[in-house]
């Protein structure tokens, strides 16, 4: 089994930042603009304890969280199927046996371009799984992940 | 039903551009308006009073609604030709959609009875791609019905029916007994494959059918729905109600007096339930010609369905407690197609009630057809059963939801209020055994077949070659106690209720089975035709 892009760390950890920054910065407006309306009462007290508590949450989940989910994130394929499994605390294996793939997209946005990451995305005829994603693969990797798994439809369809 | 099941065509005028029924305006508005007939009804209800601005609001409305049905009726125009459906339609903005013929999976179509007073049908077309109808034209005169379907069957260059298909043909003419009313002689004009009928339901099979299901309680539901959004409850005088009750009633006569209206509400549950089938299933034919299977029923409303049969990807055997006692089973199908939530009357007859009712010793030989060469004994899969702790790793959150019962109960009514949990308890026991003795799957030489359900029973199987993926979770309990559920993904899952998720199976053997299925899986490789 492979494991994703290393960079894929580091652009979670960016994107988790810049979502928690933007999160602190209303917290605090929030707070000044609760101060300055109803006072220092029991409602600033409950606000600004929910956010000492949220806080160390969010950078938890910013900071050490991409690390622990990079660990438990695989893929493989091989000539029977493309293999993913991910989770930390719900685990998933998703196989999809070959000539399964309708379709597959790799795109990029402006943070993974950065990085030279892309972001794989399997089509099958499926209902819960019809779309499965493989973020956080270089990009490279994922175009060639991308056309093996067409190439093996294209290959196995009997038409 | 004859002039729905009259199959032959007389001319086939291909490339001429035909176009809609006058009464498609009619139809059309009708549709549009679908959605709003609570508020209509409303409309009129203040209109009646006398309050007349309700009558204008309601001519308002309709005005533009009418407008657009007019303007389509006007612009729409379809042909085929070349091998494409080509329907255009549109003032300002012209819309062209070409269908590849061959591409064609379904055409069905709808009668209601005001369409049978004007001799029109509503047609969908529909192709392999995606949710909606591919085509929708609403509405054709019956002998333009006709023209296209045989235009379209035409020009379907070769039939797609293998030769096993035909072999089985004859086998199933010379070993079948129950199938009435065979058309064996008449061989269809537009192709060479004849139309044998398969499954003809007798009106005591329905009302069975009928009794067991609980539709009923389903339109009840929906109709109080639909009453609770028009407010109508706001409108009850409840008090006013509460004094038609006589006074002084024992707790005897009360108990007795909610009892009986308890079980009259049953019964008129079922009553409703049982007229629900013999409406809508009426006359029910099920037929297949190459392989294509036709459904046709309905009463007032006739709806006639086509699947094709390769694209069937799940087989539902689905039997209320009731159907159990009576031997009978009904069957649900999943086909790649049927996608969209709509409950409209094709789709419902094709895919969640696709056999209404069926007895269980025509079941195998009906299903070989469904499925050419499918082996359905049930008995002799070889099923397995969920992990030996299932049963104990569930018991203990029964065990844990009695407690929490027993304290909630206590909080409220000292010193008795326990007794909801002790109560509880041995019934939750007892349907956690029962449910997980229950469930089972097994793999077959085609596909994987699950089953599950206490009361109604249900026994899928879907075919390696239409697994789309397979997914094994867990959760963090899951891995507490090492287990792990395994799920199969197919195509348009989900009309037939029943899905492949197995849960509660031992971890190892769960990882085990997955590599197994996918490796069949990758063996069966699916044909798109």
């Amino acid at each position: 089994m492979y494991s994703l892009d290393t960079n894929f760390i580091q652009v979670e950890i960016i994107s988790g930042a810049i979502f928690t920054f933007f999160v602190f910065c209303f917290s605090l407006v929030g707070l000044v603009v609760l101060w300055a309306t109803v006072g220092l009462g029991l409602l600033w007290y409950l606000a600004f304890g929910s956010f000492v508590i949220i806080l160390p949450l969010l950078l938890y989940f910013t900071f050490a969280w991409p690390r622990i989910e990079f660990k438990h994130y695989r893929w493989r394929l091989d000539d029977q199927s493309l293999e993913i499994h991910r989770g930390v605390w719900f685990r998933h294996r998703i196989s999809v046996p070959v000539g399964r793939v309708q379709h597959a997209d790799v795109s990029q946005g402006p943070l993974l371009r950065r990085f030279d990451l892309g972001k794989l995305i399997i089509h099958t005829a499926g209902t819960a799984n019809a779309q499965i994603e493989l973020a956080g693969l270089s990009h490279n990797v994922a175009i060639q992940l991308r056309d093996r798994l067409v190439e093996q439809t294209q290959t196995k369809v009997v038409t | 039903m004859n002039d729905l099941n009259n199959f032959d065509n007389k001319s086939s005028d291909v490339a001429q551009l035909s176009r809609l029924h006058w009464s498609s305006i009619l139809f059309d508005a009708i549709a549009q308006i679908r959605g709003l007939i609570v508020p209509a009804v409303l409309l009129l209800l203040g209109a009646a009073r006398g309050e007349s601005i309700w009558l204008m609001i309601g001519a308002v409305a309709i005005v533009p609604t009418l407008i657009v049905s007019i303007i389509r009726f006007v612009t729409l125009t379809f042909q085929i030709n070349n091998g494409q459906l080509v329907v255009k339609h549109g003032l300002i903005f012209r819309n062209v959609r070409s269908v590849p013929v061959d591409r064609i999976q379904n055409i069905d179509f709808v009668q209601n009875p005001l369409h049978r007073l004007l001799g029109v049908a509503e047609v969908r077309v529909e192709t392999a791609a995606g949710s909606e109808p591919e085509a929708t034209l609403r509405v054709l005169k019956l002998d333009q019905v006709e023209q296209l379907r045989a235009a379209i069957f035409e020009s379907r260059k070769q039939p797609l029916v293998s030769a096993t298909a035909d072999a089985s043909d004859f086998e199933l003419r010379s070993t079948q007994t129950d199938a009435v009313d065979s058309t064996d002689g008449v061989a269809d004009r537009i192709d060479e494959r004849p139309v044998v009928t398969l499954l003809t339901i007798p009106t005591l099979w329905l009302f069975y059918a009928g009794l067991s299901s609980n539709r009923g309680v389903l339109l009840v539901g929906v109709m109080l729905g639909s009453l609770y959004e028009a407010k109508m409850f706001q409108r009850i005088n409840f008090e006013r109600l509460s004094q038609l009750f006589p006074k002084n009633f024992g707790i005897l006569a009360t108990i007795t007096v909610i009892a009986l209206g308890i079980v009259v509400v049953m019964l008129a549950l079922r009553a409703l339930g049982i007229a629900w089938y013999l409406l809508r299933f009426h006359g029910y034919c099920l037929s297949r010609k190459g392989d294509d299977l036709r459904i046709s029923c309905g009463m007032f409303t006739k709806v006639q369905a086509t699947v094709p049969r390769r694209r069937i990807q799940f087989i539902s055997v689905q039997r209320t407690w009731i159907m159990r006692l009576l031997g009978l089973s009904s069957v649900r199908i999943e086909t790649a197609s049927t996608g969209g939530n709509h409950d409209d009357a094709t789709k419902s007859v094709s895919s969640r009630w696709f056999i209404p009712v069926v007895s269980n010793e025509q079941l195998p030989g009906l299903l070989s057809q469904i499925r050419p060469g499918l082996v359905w004994d049930e008995n002799k899969f070889d099923y397995q059963p969920l992990s030996a702790r299932a049963s104990k790793r569930m018991c203990r959150l029964a065990y844990l939801f009695a407690f929490v019962l027993s304290a909630a109960g206590l909080a409220f009514w000292r010193p008795w209020g326990f007794l909801f949990g002790v109560l509880a308890l041995p019934l939750l026991l007892l349907m956690i055994r029962q449910s997980v003795r229950a469930t089972r799957y097994a793999r077959t030489s085609e596909g994987v077949v699950f089953r599950s359900g206490v009361f109604t029973v249900k026994t899928s199987m879907t075919f390696f070659e239409k697994i789309q993926s397979l997914q094994l979770d867990q959760s963090p309990f899951d891995r507490r106690w090492r287990m792990a559920k395994l799920s199969i993904d197919t195509a348009a899952a989900g009309p037939a209720e029943h899905q492949i998720h197995i849960p509660l199976l031992d971890e190892a053997i769960a990882l085990r089975e997955q590599q197994t299925i996918k490796q069949l899986a990758a063996l069966h490789q699916p044909v798109f035709g």
